[in-house]
């Protein structure tokens, strides 16, 4: 089974800044950044948000970003050896599923990833207002893997069971 | 609730979900191993990786809870007494145990959810704290001595200490320095007889258990506001904030969130 964990400092940011409102897109989109801590936890080691100019005008899904978007990912992955997780949040409580539009761009953007971090674990992440789950691949294998199981370290420890926190 | 926890109910509505999947790490099963090890098989909790290499002695007998004449004589690894113990308590504890150093299997450590370090000598707890904090695991360790003081007198002294991602570390209280480190290598090969009893262990490791239920349950709705870092006085029979914890900073220097995981080199 493989697990996140993720410091409430960049739990905090991420959420601060995807909640946050876009001149023309419906919602946001930001990156976790990632390092293996063994062979089944990944740990969080940062957050980058997307400057408003890299979002393309498109009203047919919630958000959609261009290479430059993209490009910003890839330079920290490959510079710093890193793991990508394209996350976006689903305004709704509960525990979220990856849409129709979120599942036809998880090969190309996986592509992506691959090509600037080849031997690190990438994915999507997928927030409610409450909860989050993950969608990821692993180095090497064609079929991603769903993450329930989160800690966001913390006093308290918010401990996470089949994707609702605990606490 | 189930009827076992009936009543530690006041720990929070969510106890039987944290007993029965929290996995708890403990490094070094001795006199305060031994303890921590009880507690929470007496709490509950359900999921353990246990390190330790060792094998009982008759010197054990005087603090490690749990270990039997019978044991010494078929000279049970302290690991076997710890499984024991639990499985007394809770038959269908999923328990890995480990019989080497940390050092020598460290992915186990990296699954769990919290790790209590009862270990001797502070590069060894250097280590583990660094382990932790690169995997982003609290880490409580607890450790005591008993040393005489100018006048002879033999003085008992510990200290518990909570190792929180994104709080202060052992370094930035100064528990752990170069200078400690330094004397400890000097001293490397001459421990001699390290006094140890058992009633210090049973403060040190119930504080210790007593900071992880906050931790992981928040029952006095004051997590945020938690102790790390306490000094025990055996002499006096106190044990209290350590008065380090006054100090302003709460950032941690010492491991940047940059070098959180694992390393990784070259073209990965």
């Amino acid at each position: 089974m493989i697990q996140l964990r993720m410091p409430q400092s960049i739990h905090q940011e991420m959420r601060s800044d995807l909640c946050r409102s876009h001149p023309y897109a419906f919602e946001r989109i930001g990156y976790v950044f990632t390092k293996p801590a063994g062979e089944s936890v990944l740990v969080a080691t940062g957050y980058q948000s997307i400057p408003d100019q890299f979002y393309m005008k498109d009203n047919s899904v919630g958000a959609r970003i261009d290479h430059r978007a993209i490009a910003l990912a890839m330079k920290r992955a490959d510079v710093n050896k890193e793991g990508i997780l394209y996350t976006h949040i689903h305004n709704k409580r509960g525990l979220p599923i990856f849409s129709r539009d979120d599942r036809a761009d998880h090969p190309n953007f996986i592509r992506s990833f691959r090509n600037a971090a080849p031997g690190m674990t990438h994915g999507f992440l997928l927030l409610s207002t409450d909860k989050m789950m993950a969608r990821v691949w692993l180095p090497q294998h064609e079929s991603p893997i769903d993450i329930f199981r989160y800690t966001i370290v913390n006093l308290p420890l918010s401990l996470n069971i089949s994707g609702g926190f605990l606490i | 609730m189930s009827a076992r926890n009936n009543r530690q109910s006041f720990l929070g509505d969510n106890l039987d979900d944290v007993l029965e999947t929290c996995l708890i790490g403990v490094v070094g099963l001795g006199g305060g191993g031994s303890q921590i090890v009880q507690q929470l098989a007496h709490i509950g909790f359900k999921n353990y990786v246990l390190y330790d290499f060792d094998k009982i002695t008759d010197t054990n007998l005087n603090r490690l809870v749990g270990a039997t004449k019978q044991d010494v004589e078929e000279e049970l690894p302290k690991l076997s007494i710890s499984e024991r113990l639990i499985r007394g308590l809770l038959p269908d504890a999923r328990i890995s145990c480990i019989s080497k150093r940390w050092q020598d299997q460290p992915d186990n450590l990296k699954t769990c959810d919290i790790i209590f370090g009862c270990l001797d000598g502070y590069q060894n707890r250097a280590e583990l704290e660094s382990l932790t904090r690169r995997a982003l695991i609290p880490y409580i360790d607890i450790g005591m001595d008993v040393r005489n003081d100018k006048n002879n007198i033999p003085r008992m002294f510990g200290q518990v200490f909570a190792s929180i991602p994104g709080y202060p570390c052992m370094r930035c209280y100064d528990f752990i320095n170069a200078t400690v480190l330094a004397k400890e290598t000097l001293a490397y090969g001459d421990a001699g007889i390290r006094p140890q009893v058992v009633w210090p262990n049973s403060v040190l490791a119930g504080t210790a258990v007593g900071l992880a239920m906050n931790l992981v349950m928040n029952w006095t709705g004051k997590c945020a506001e938690q102790t790390i870092y306490y000094e025990y006085d055996g002499n006096k029979g106190t044990i209290k904030p350590h008065v380090k914890c006054d100090m302003p900073s709460k950032a941690c220097n010492h491991y940047k969130l940059e070098n959180t995981g694992d390393i990784v080199l070259g073209r990965n």
